[in-house]
């Protein structure tokens, strides 16, 4: 009867020690849980943001993206094509386009399809065989200016400019690309804002604040 | 968007007044367009040669040509793309 009690103890400290594991593994599972699933953040000060999911933080993705920009001028020698690939060119560093200190910044790697369109353009490719970059990089700052300063009035070939039948061609494609372009910035800094906007309120909203989650 | 850009098509898309000699129709679908025949223009070839660069870096060769590939039976004043490899090609090895 004694051994029988004995026996009992042991199972029941066993039962208990595992249920406390059990608790505490599941504790610490939840608390590892937003972070690993969902990205959630902590600031400095320890307070656990909102966490992001699915479209949402894809945009916020190309938001940060437009953030790791680098300047012409540190572009290292890149390569260009002139029609389909045939005609290979170094475009050496001394080319790029450094239009001052104060200029917008751009991707660097936007410089070949641009330096390529350009030489397109010089040689009269026609507008349909035209290789344009994405329209919302094309009509970003950096990109506009080099297609003044570098295309519409570049100085290397300004006595010899292009046939005006071809030039309203090239420039109409031109135009409709950057005017999609300029059209899905807005778009794309609208959901920007309006992310941050939520996200501060909700931010709020966890310190007591009205959430309008 | 910067103005300069729709400031240049309006300015080219003003008719030429050379051209208007040249003026043609065309059908389009059903409806008739009155078409230019393309001018002559310049055409400009940017190498990266190191023996051909000027200060800017680049070579530039610049021809003026027809838009026409046919011109009174024959290919007329327009460069062959052959002939554009080639000119490509030769500064490579005559260094």
């Amino acid at each position: 009867m004694i051994e029988c009690f004995t026996r009992l103890r042991v199972c029941l400290g066993r039962l208990s020690d595992w249920i406390a594991f059990s608790a505490g593994t599941a504790r610490l599972l939840r608390r590892l849980r937003p972070q690993v699933e969902w990205g959630s953040t902590s600031d400095s000060r320890g307070v656990t943001r909102p966490p992001l999911r699915g479209k949402t933080s894809a945009t916020l993705g190309n938001c940060k993206s437009q953030t790791t920009l680098a300047r012409y001028g540190n572009s290292a020698a890149t390569s260009a094509s002139l029609d389909s690939g045939r005609f290979q060119a170094q475009i050496p560093p001394a080319l790029s386009f450094s239009p001052g200190d104060d200029s917008p910044l751009f991707s660097a790697s936007l410089m070949q399809p641009l330096e390529s369109l350009r030489r397109q353009h010089h040689a009269l490719l026609p507008p349909y065989l035209l290789r344009l970059p994405p329209s919302t990089e094309l009509a970003s700052e950096g990109a506009q200016r080099f297609l003044i300063e570098r295309v519409l009035r570049d100085v290397a070939i300004s006595p010899y400019t292009a046939e005006r039948g071809y030039e309203r061609t090239f420039w109409r494609r031109i135009v409709a690309e950057l005017e999609r372009g300029v059209s899905g910035l807005h778009v794309q800094d609208d959901s920007c804002v309006s992310m941050h906007t939520i996200l501060g309120r909700s931010y709020e909203g966890d310190r007591g604040g009205r959430s309008v989650l | 968007m910067d103005e300069a850009f729709y400031e240049h098509l309006a300015s080219v898309m003003v008719s030429d007044p050379a051209a208007a000699s040249d003026l043609s129709v065309k059908l389009s679908g059903d409806r008739y367009e009155l078409m230019s025949r393309p001018q002559q223009s310049y055409r400009s070839f940017i190498y990266d040669y190191a023996s051909w660069t000027n200060q800017a870096g680049q070579g530039r060769v610049t021809l003026l040509e027809e838009q026409v590939a046919i011109q009174a039976g024959t290919t007329g004043l327009r460069t062959w793309t052959a002939r554009q490899a080639e000119s490509y090609l030769i500064p490579a090895f005559a260094c």
